[in-house]
């Protein structure tokens, strides 16, 4: 067969210059040989989002192909096979509550096949062997684009093998500030770094600096330190990881040139120290508790069944500090959006909701009662009611409240949108509303008071939905300035890759993080931030916690603007909410003890040091202030 | 399916791989993101959630004589939003317009957005016109003629597409790569591209 094509193939194109026939000759060759698996793990499991415990299984597997070599992960093919679901124990248990239908559909949507020059790097978790937790090794593919796929949970193995022969294919090398990301080497630095290495070898100081920071620092530019790694050194530098080798050699000359005129400068100064870079505290060790129980929540009322107001702050913190039992919410989150009010009696909340009921209606039978032919002459109705309508039908519908098509709650939360179009008809329906309204209905399961949480929630976030978008570019330089004292490295990286407009956050920050967390993550981390605690702006907090701990994986894996949107894009669903908080707790207490030294417009909107407003004497009114642009 | 496959790429030989910006805009809910997920993924999901501020994907195609590397963002499309669309498609090398051919209202809407490309965009950028839902025709309320003229009248590429059924949709990103600008053929490129540096976006075409 080969032959004969080969032969057909020349005779046809035999006025062709010789090196083209090769080459298609070559190309023609390698179309024909088969794929080749060179690696088939079974039993490896992919696992859907971080709130989870359910993992599909799979085969994960290294294959030559004519076109190069690829990464592939395919869900089991074992129509019987169940989802795996672990116990705290480490024991599996069988699953058997999805249709086959639908765990193809999931499977399938978590398939793929990469290239394997695609890979830029890779986290590796592996779980110590007698660990009581029984944890699963894992990997985390990161692509040069930006893109991670799923998690990848090895259930018989370790990840060993699988590694040894990728790295036939590419070059290895684990991160040395971050044990647990692998980097995939660039194979023509490495041949630049053997090279570079030679004059590194010249052991002047400032060699010696680049070898080893901190040591010749101590040693030689100690009363500058700070004006050196700030001034003079791009933070990159600092690194190793991130620096190039071109970019070396280029900085190593900038630094040389700097030096003599650092020299002089000091000499005139005598002795000479710049302090450029705020120096935080280290962060304290924060513990999230456990949720309020309904029996805590009802010990800080009053016999009327309002809210003690001398007990008022403890109560937040306590809301802050570990959420709220599920059963809970329905009768909390009307006090956290301000629709009961915390000085409310029972009997006087009764009678207001009665009142407030009859608004509802009132509000809802105007627009269910728009003729055809009013809306000929109504237009920006018109226009209202179909985003609502859209946007109803595809928001949350993979959550079981919400799934199918004859389902009353999407009737439910199409009214609560329309009527809120009504109220508030300035501001209308825009997109992201319908993120915020879901969660509250799911817990209300009412239409009444859904709208008047919504209402509450919309007093909190509507101005993320304003037409001048100016709050939302507020919020982003808020967040870069708070990003430039907690991590300037990460900021400095930013905005040598035009990224300091922070846009990629947008998303986290329009919508709270609804598209980041599984619904009941969300849920948790709304309540935390509707108790107002421990500053307003808590939210930018969180943003910053969570850029902080991806720093070593957007620098190392030199991600540029398209990149690092791919990479905080696809974080959704794999963000531990617990891990966050206190991350985003502990920053805040930094910055609390750096209160002297923060430039004043921060302290200001994080309610800190002498601008601050006390928050445990709460006047029980209306207006909360703890609930002012949280 | 089998055109995203076709060809392959020949180390050594003529075949050069190049990277273009594409931007999709158009009229929310008209299938903006369920285009980008069938061309990339090869899915489609009924109920597709809407686009807050923007998502970015890549897939590469292969031409006869290049490999075709797409980074595709996807916009929202609310006009509230309006104001954060030059922030993507501003150097982008390539556009599709979405409207919906059951909404009359999303083909005036795509017509704006041709306008602002032609205004405020790159000079050459590659423009598409796509009326997506083209398998609900029971309900068109926009006519084929009517789209077609426009783009010829424009200077547009033209295809009603389905992304629920896949019509079209690997045809439209074609026909746009085989319209990008690949560069002189010769068979190596001129200088080295600095495989140390990021990928830096660039308004020409950029080949390594």
């Amino acid at each position: 067969m080969l032959p004969y094509m080969a032969y057909r193939y020349v005779k046809n194109k035999r006025e062709k210059n010789q090196r083209e026939m090769d080459s298609d000759l070559d190309s023609m060759v390698r179309s024909i040989v088969p794929d080749k698996t060179v690696i088939c793990v079974p039993n490896v499991a992919a696992k859907l989002g971080e709130d989870s415990k359910e993992y599909i299984p799979g085969t994960l597997s290294i294959v030559e192909k004519s076109s190069g070599v690829f990464i592939e992960w395919k869900p089991s093919e074992d129509a019987e096979t169940s989802w795996v679901m672990t116990s705290d124990d480490g024991n599996t248990e069988m699953v058997h509550a999805r249709s086959p239908e639908e765990k193809q559909k999931c499977g399938a949507r978590v398939a793929f096949s990469m290239d394997v020059n695609d890979l830029s790097s890779f986290r590796n978790d592996e779980p110590k062997r007698d660990s009581g937790s029984g944890g699963f090794p894992s990997i985390r593919l990161i692509c040069r684009d930006g893109s991670s796929q799923v998690p990848l949970f090895f259930k018989n193995t370790t990840t060993a093998e699988f590694l040894d022969r990728l790295q036939g294919y590419i070059t290895l090398r684990r991160s040395h500030r971050d044990s647990h990301l692998v980097i995939v080497v660039d194979q023509k630095s490495e041949a630049l770094a053997k090279s570079v290495s030679m004059l590194d070898e010249n052991g002047d100081i400032l060699s010696r600096f680049m070898q080893n920071p901190y040591m010749t620092a101590m040693t030689g530019f100690s009363k500058i330190t700070s004006f050196v790694q700030d001034q003079v050194i791009p933070s990159v530098l600092n690194d190793t990881d991130a620096v190039t080798q071109e970019e070396k050699i280029r900085l190593m000359r900038e630094l040389r040139l700097a030096e003599e005129q650092m020299r002089v400068h000091s000499d005139a100064a005598g002795e000479f120290e710049v302090v450029t870079q705020l120096e935080l505290p280290p962060r304290p060790e924060i513990y999230r508790e456990l949720p309020v129980s309904k029996d805590l929540w009802n010990s800080f009322k009053l016999s009327n069944g309002s809210y003690d107001p001398m007990k008022l702050h403890h109560l937040k913190m306590n809301v802050f500090r570990g959420g709220l039992n599920a059963e809970l919410r329905k009768e909390a989150w009307k006090c956290l959006l301000g629709y009961r009010q915390w000085h409310e009696s029972d009997t006087d909340f009764q009678t207001r909701r009665a009142e407030l009921a009859k608004q509802y209606e009132n509000m809802k039978k105007q627009w269910m009662s728009v003729t055809e032919d009013q809306e000929k002459r109504f237009t920006k109705f018109v226009k209202r009611k179909s985003l609502v309508e859209k946007d109803v039908a595809r928001t949350d519908r993979t959550v079981p409240f919400f799934q199918g098509d004859d389902n009353v709650n999407l009737v439910h939360l199409h009214n609560v949108l329309m009527t809120y179009v009504m109220y508030n008809f300035d501001l209308g329906y825009v997109q992201g509303m319908s993120d915020f309204a879901s969660p509250l209905l799911f817990v209300m399961k009412d239409e009444v008071d859904t709208f008047w949480c919504f209402v509450g929630l919309m007093e909190l976030t509507q101005k993320n939905f304003e037409t001048d978008q100016a709050f939302i570019k507020l919020q982003m330089n808020q967040l870069r300035d708070l990003v430039m004292i907690i991590n300037p490295k990460l900021a400095n990286y930013l905005e040598s890759e035009k990224s300091d407009d922070m846009y990629f956050c947008f998303r986290w920050v329009l919508v709270w993080f609804k598209r980041e967390f599984s619904f009941l993550d969300t849920c948790k981390l709304w309540e935390v931030l509707w108790s107002g605690q421990p500053c307003p702006r808590f939210l930018l907090l969180i943003c910053v916690a969570i850029l902080d701990s991806q720093t070593n994986i957007i620098i190392d894996n030199q991600f540029g603007l398209t990149e690092i949107l791919k990479h905080i894009n696809d974080l959704s669903m794999h963000l531990k909410v617990d891990e966050i908080l206190t991350a985003a707790e502990a920053i805040f207490h930094q910055l609390s003890a750096s209160q002297n030294k923060l430039p004043a417009h921060i302290c200001q909107y994080l309610n800190i040091g002498e601008s601050a407003v006390s928050s445990s004497n709460n006047s029980p009114s209306k207006s909360d202030p703890d609930r002012v642009d949280l | 399916m089998a055109a995203r496959n076709a060809g392959t790429a020949r180390p050594g030989g003529p075949n050069r791989t190049c990277q273009f910006k594409l931007v999709l805009l158009g009229e929310s809910a008209v299938g903006k993101s369920s285009l980008v997920l069938r061309f990339v993924k090869g899915q489609f999901h009924e109920y597709q959630e809407s686009t807050i501020g923007a998502a970015f994907l890549t897939q590469t195609v292969c031409l006869d004589d290049a490999t075709i590397k797409f980074e595709i963002w996807d916009t929202a499309g609310q006009e509230r939003y309006h104001s954060l669309a030059p922030m993507y498609y501003r150097g982008a090398q390539a556009a599709i317009v979405v409207y919906d051919i059951t909404n009359q209202e999303s083909f005036q809407k795509a017509k704006n957005w041709v306008k602002e490309l032609q205004r405020q965009a790159s000079p050459n950028i590659v423009m598409a016109l796509a009326g997506n839902k083209a398998d609900v025709a029971n309900k068109r309320t926009v006519e084929y003629e009517e789209a077609n003229a426009y783009a010829e009248d424009n200077a547009l590429l033209f295809m009603e597409t389905s992304a629920k059924t896949s019509m079209n949709v690997n045809d439209i990103f074609m026909a746009i790569a085989k319209k990008l600008p690949i560069g002189p053929a010769q068979g190596e490129p001129t200088g080295t591209v600095d495989m140390n540096q990021p990928q830096q976006q660039q308004k020409g075409s950029c080949c390594k």
